[in-house]
């Protein structure tokens, strides 16, 4: 497996694809800190926990971010064909999609540190900053941290799943968003249907929906056992998509 | 005994309604240079993918080097393949598409990379992607991917496609070198027969799926070697006159009065004059030469059509 996952590294690194992901990013970044930093000298008082504020709402993105991060590592294997080459030396399919998979991850968690570690930096050093609020605006990214981590995972799960059952990229990303976006419909229909025991039934589906979780996170911060929850939620996906995607790729004709 | 690297019994792969392969049970042994012969959609590929495990049996069961099962993993490892076009990251240079399979596969050293680049002929492609090679590269790179493991064991199907003639002769004359060195035993498939034949150590003749004939290349030669075919309006008293008067029993009788007579080429007036020596009418006499090509037409002609 190691070697396996050494592999995938070296190709991620090799890919012009992931660089200048990575830089369009930082300059958006960039750019979101430097707006607020402008504001300020325009009078604005933008302060350190604000604009860590700003990231929190934006955890969701981390899904998006996966679909992007498992189309670099896959690397559109289906469309060249790849896949045969791995095949036919003899390498276990599980482990071909438990290596991509772990890839995937190793290269979210690098992407994840470098984006907020530096947006972080940017906030630290371009906005006012207040010592206590600081830090309860480190505590509240920690927190929300903990939470998104098992989340992301889970949905990074059910992404790579469908970039091994879907032939087409684009197809399986479309999937995965759709995926992320059922709990909208999940709702509407629990909605049409409250007071049935169906509807409540997927209520509690819904609120246990990853987007949906990922919403509150920020809202009820310190609450461990909703991150519990997430944890819990996060290994559902992940197990769950797994095993579908193993047991589906285990058949695949490699073409 | 030689040692059996692939047997297959009874295997099948269908899709849907169309069988692709149909109960075939073929042994390539050890040092062979397997030559597996078929149109277009006979099967030829669809047999090297599941040897590949690229594609699952529908029915029936292969073995490689004796492993069955999940063992067929670990005997793999000890096999190379390029099966159908050779398919690599297009973003990738050649060494770099090469490093990344040698780190996939755990295979020691980085100079593998660049001793097999010079095996093939691709150690200047630089900074070239693999986007932007031509057919011939694309080939050349399959095959040094095939080959960087030191395999045992090398399946390759329609090797050399898009290859140059300097290029196919360097390529035969590597599978020479491969067999006769290491002892590496080959399963190929090709179009061009000639480049076939003059490799190959036995052959499997494929059809509609099926498996028509399993010959060596000895009995294939001597199948195909070349004759005075005779037609002759009794064929029993012209065998007795080519035994008497010339003295030679080195013919075969062919229904309708056809004898394919495999000595005297070069003195057919000898073979006519014995023949009306005994009164035997000569109808009609030609120099006929088969090779692999032939046999294959005359083999389908005779098959499953």
């Amino acid at each position: 497996m190691m070697s396996y996952i050494r592999a995938e590294l070296y190709k991620v690194i090799h890919r012009k694809y992931t660089w200048i992901t990575l830089g369009v990013t930082l300059l958006l970044e960039t750019l979101l800190a430097a707006g607020w930093a402008y504001t300020n000298v325009n009078g604005n008082r933008v302060d350190f926990y604000a604009g860590t504020g700003t990231l929190l709402m934006m955890l969701g993105t981390g899904f998006y971010a996966g679909v992007i991060i498992c189309d670099m590592v896959f690397a559109s294997q289906y469309k060249h064909s790849t896949l045969k080459n791995e095949v036919s030396f003899g390498i276990p399919r599980s482990r071909i999609y438990l290596g991509k998979l772990a890839v995937e991850w190793i290269v979210s968690m690098l992407f994840m540190i470098v984006m907020l570690g530096y947006y972080l930096g940017l906030c630290y050093f371009a906005l006012y900053r207040d010592p206590e609020l600081d830090i309860v605006a480190i505590q509240m990214v920690g927190y929300c941290l903990a939470t998104a981590l098992p989340l992301w995972t889970g949905v990074l799960a059910c992404t790579n799943a469908f970039y091994f059952l879907v032939k087409s990229d684009l197809g399986a990303a479309l999937i995965s968003l759709c995926v992320f976006e059922a709990g909208a419909v999940i709702n509407l229909v629990a909605m049409l249907l409250s007071g049935d025991p169906l509807g409540k039934g997927l209520e509690t589906i819904y609120n246990y929906m990853p987007g949906v979780m990922l919403g509150r996170a920020p809202e009820i911060v310190e609450d461990w056992a909703f991150c519990g929850q997430a944890w819990i939620v996060g290994a559902i996906w992940l197990v769950g998509f797994s095993a579908l995607g193993i047991l589906g790729f285990r058949k695949k004709e490699i073409k | 005994m030689t040692e059996t690297v692939l047997a297959t019994h009874d295997l099948s792969r269908s899709y849907g309604r169309s069988l692709a392969l149909d109960g075939v049970s073929l042994t390539v042994r050890k040092g062979d240079i397997y030559g597996l012969v078929g149109r277009n959609g006979a099967g030829k590929t669809t047999l090297m993918r599941l040897v590949t495990g690229q594609s699952i049996p529908t029915e029936g069961a292969l073995e490689l080097f004796g492993q069955t099962g999940r063992e067929l993993l670990q005997a793999r490892q000890r096999t190379g393949a390029m099966i159908e076009v050779p398919s690599f990251a297009p973003f990738l240079t050649a060494k770099e598409n090469l490093e990344y399979y040698r780190l996939q596969r755990g295979i020691p050293g980085k100079q593998a990379v660049d001793e097999v680049l010079e095996l093939v002929g691709l150690r200047d492609t630089g900074k070239k992607k693999f986007k932007s090679f031509s057919l011939g590269m694309k080939q050349r790179l399959g095959l040094a991917l095939a080959l960087m493991n030191h395999p045992d064991f090398l399946i390759l199907d329609e090797p050399i496609n898009g290859l140059d003639p300097e290029g196919v002769a360097e390529f035969r004359a590597l599978l020479l070198r491969l067999n006769q060195e290491r002892e590496t035993t080959i399963l190929i498939s090709s179009h061009i027969l000639t480049e076939l034949s003059s490799v190959a150590t036995c052959y499997g003749f494929l059809e509609r799926g099926g498996l028509l004939e399993e010959i060596s290349a000895q009995t294939l030669h001597e199948r195909c070697r070349t004759c005075l075919r005779l037609t002759v309006n009794d064929a029993a008293k012209a065998a007795m006159l080519l035994q008497t008067e010339l003295g030679t029993e080195n013919f075969e009788v062919l229904p309708g009065n056809v004898i394919e007579l495999y000595d005297h080429l070069d003195r057919p007036q000898e073979v006519s004059g014995a023949l009306a020596s005994g009164g035997v009418a000569l109808l009609g006499m030609e120099q006929k030469s088969a090779d692999l090509e032939a046999y294959f037409l005359k083999l389908i002609g005779g098959g499953k059509q």
